[in-house]
């Protein structure tokens, strides 16, 4: 097969299949890690857990194999495709059972990047560090603590002071290991900061207030408005790559359920893509990604015509959504960035994030040499012209000489970057790795190739994990000098 | 045989240690983060941090570590995870290194070598002279080296010793190396080039030992 002959369905399988594959690898690592215990007593899960994920990976990867063979103007190309995609069903419902299952297991510690990132993307007000615990891969959601033991233990309710919160992050399981998966979580604290500010309470009753909407949709306009908040601040204070994520996590569930539809407690996700597309217009951060997110509309396409095959039914549904998203759901987010922009929160007043883009593309060329990401000085271009200049210098005593080397050093320091940064171009690399199945001759055609692929995206997360936490020492080791010299 | 024919190639100066850093991406030498040049770049050297990742030993049921006995080299192995006790320094925390103490720690840097450039390794002299040794074995650093460095750090002073990431605890002097044939990162049994963290000892996976072990 040459990648000519990738088609549309084709190729959103592959990414189907590339997001399971990688996630059902991060699984078993977590249970290689864990281990059979320390007396053996949960051997025989862990191992049924790995013949599991690997059974259904094996299915998969025979389907892959077989499309790899023929190509769409073969006559078994369709059932081929069929097959695939019945496989990919298999191994997305077993994925997140199995998923759903490890709660029986005992769970690690999140890492402490994980921490680091979100507390490098909520600078200004992440006063208390929330409690992030390791769970569902369909929950990464965060919940008042204080509330279910008020709930729970009504007679000790007193204890706590009224506007005592201890808000709880659940991470993925799969995703413990991967820095740009946990930016999901500044979703979760977006949630945090408006049930703080009432920022989505205000929003919406300013909306039914302007446009006379009946008391009856409070409910639901008050569960699409809170996802359009927490989605808003975390872009603003993380850039594209949170709501991106959930497109990755997306197509996780893809081949079992109609994506990118509206539902009672949430916008599509294609909404909520239209909205952050809306907040960043005038950023340049979405610019890499402009190809991601029509490949998402396209597979939401193709998902819709697989689940719905009368075309007068998908149009009208299309023509209900998009009448919704336009009418309702971008016209709340409009309120809820004028309510951003009112709030004393400097991070979240400025609805898009400049990140300089040849700044970015040094960076993703970094990781494209298997090197971290933690800090950034002048280009090496620049610097050495700098270097070139000052051996032409002609110096007339040795204390200049050494005054002129003193600051071209001073030239070579290197500033940490900004953890959204590295989120930004961690999640830009992914892709190129993603991406690059398409050229393949037999994409995840063979458990060699799915090894080599998901070892890729594993290297990934380490130098993303690993720039995360040295770019905090770096911080406290310019704070530590500033200290020094201000003494 | 000559005398010289082990000849040390020239150390690189400060000044042909800035030129490296922004040569030629195949000539660069790759070190990051670079937090404060001026005060870490000597006249032939470059000062490096103490990093976050450590890893102590711990004593086992084991009398000995045999690494030509197959069942020993099999508990080492099998027994690594319990007799390397990793932890991961808070960035604005500290370690103490009491006297005696022994463990691994990772440099904050992150080194890449071209294929015409060896490093060594060495302590500083002012926490050498505390009694703090960063290295045993592990300074020299091969042509075409990525990832960061190992201190072997051990205390050989009567006062424990506070360490906290990111102090500079060593320095690397670069030499010109000619006519390399097989860069690390290219060689058949790397067992720690390309690495972010301190990696356990391979040792039990050296192609010499393995062929000493008696046929089971």
């Amino acid at each position: 097969m040459s990648p000519q002959d990738l088609t549309p369905e084709f190729k959103v399988a592959v990414r189907v299949g590339a997001e399971l594959f990688y996630r059902s690898a991060q699984v078993k690592k977590y249970l290689d890690r864990l281990g059979p215990g320390e007396s053996n007593q949960h051997r025989l899960l862990v191992k049924s857990f790995q013949l599991a994920l690997e059974d259904v990976e094996t299915a998969s990867i025979s389907s892959f194999e077989a499309l790899a063979d023929i190509t769409p103007e073969d006559p078994s190309w369709n059932q081929a495709i069929e097959t695939l995609h019945d496989n990919l069903r298999i191994f997305s419902r077993s994925f997140i059972d199995i998923h759903e299952l490890l709660a029986l297991l005992p769970r690690e510690s999140i890492r402490p990047e994980v921490l680091f990132a979100l507390e490098g993307c909520f600078p200004e007000f992440f006063e208390h560090q929330p409690p992030v615990v390791l769970g569902s891969i369909v929950n990464a959601f965060e919940f008042d603590f204080i509330d279910i033991l008020k709930d729970r233990l009504p007679d000790i309710g007193a204890i706590f002071p009224e506007d005592k919160r201890i808000y709880v992050l659940q991470l993925a399981i799969c995703d413990a290991d991967s820095p740009h998966a946990c930016a999901i979580l500044c979703h979760e604290l977006g949630h945090a900061m408006d049930v703080r500010h009432k920022i989505s309470v205000w929003a919406v009753e300013e909306f039914m207030s302007r446009f006379g909407v009946d008391e009856s949709l409070r409910p639901i306009l008050l569960y699409w408005c809170r996802e359009l908040c927490a989605d808003l601040i975390a872009s603003r204070v993380a850039g594209p790559v949170p709501i991106l994520t959930i497109l990755s996590i997306e197509y996780c569930i893809y081949p079992q359920y109609s994506i990118g539809m509206h539902s009672e407690t949430h916008p599509s996700t294609l909404a909520r893509l239209q909205v952050i597309e809306q907040d960043m217009d005038c950023s340049d951060d979405l610019s890499g990604f402009r190809a991601e997110i029509e490949f998402y509309k396209n597979a939401r396409r193709l998902n819709l015509e697989r689940i719905c095959t009368d075309p007068n039914i998908r149009k009208e549904t299309e023509n209900n959504h998009r009448v919704l998203t336009e009418l309702l759901i971008k016209q709340m987010a409009t309120l809820v960035c004028e309510r951003l922009s009112s709030l004393d929160l400097p991070d979240l007043k400025v609805p898009c994030r400049r990140f300089d883009q040849a700044s970015l593309d040094r960076c993703v060329e970094r990781l494209r040499r298997g090197t971290p990401v933690s800090s950034q000085g002048e280009s090496p271009e620049s610097l050495e012209e700098k270097v070139k200049q000052y051996r032409k210098r002609v110096f007339k005593s040795q204390e200049e000489r050494i005054e002129a080397f003193k600051n071209l050093c001073d030239e070579f320091a290197e500033k940490p970057l900004e953890v959204a940064k590295i989120l930004l171009s961690g999640y830009n690399y992914k892709l190129e790795v993603m991406n690059s199945l398409y050229e393949a001759e037999r994409p995840l055609g063979n458990k060699e190739s799915v090894t080599s692929f998901c070892d890729s995206l594993a290297t990934l997360d380490l130098l993303i994990g690993s720039s995360i936490v040295t770019t905090r020492v770096h911080k406290e080791m310019l704070r530590r000098l500033e200290k020094d010299q201000s003494t | 045989m000559s005398s010289n024919i082990h000849q040390l190639s020239p150390i690189l100066s400060d000044i042909e240690i800035l030129d490296r850093l922004v040569t030629s991406v195949g000539k660069r030498i790759f070190v990051s983060p670079l937090i404060d040049p001026q005060t870490q770049l000597g006249p032939s050297s470059l000062d490096l941090r103490l990093g976050f990742d450590l890893v102590g030993t711990r004593a086992l049921q084991q009398t000995h570590i045999d690494l030509a006995e197959r069942e020993a080299r099999n508990t080492l192995r099998e027994h690594k995870t319990s007799y390397f006790d990793r932890q991961q320094l808070d960035p604005e925390g500290n370690f103490v290194l009491h006297p005696g103490a022994f463990l691994l720690a990772s440099t904050l840097e992150f080194i890449r070598l071209p294929s015409d450039i060896a490093g060594r390794l060495e302590g500083r002299s002012s926490l050498g002279r505390l009694g703090l040794q960063v290295h045993a074995t592990a300074g020299f650093v091969d042509p075409g080296f990525e990832g960061v460095l190992t201190f072997e750090l051990i205390n050989s002073g009567k006062l424990p010793i506070k360490v906290f990431p990111g102090m500079r605890l060593g320095q690397i002097c670069f030499f010109q190396v000619h006519d390399v044939q097989v860069p690390y990162r290219k060689k058949r049994y790397t067992k720690y080039g390309g690495k972010l963290g301190v990696e356990f000892s391979d040792i039990e996976n050296d192609p010499e030992i393995l062929a000493k072990i008696p046929p089971s």
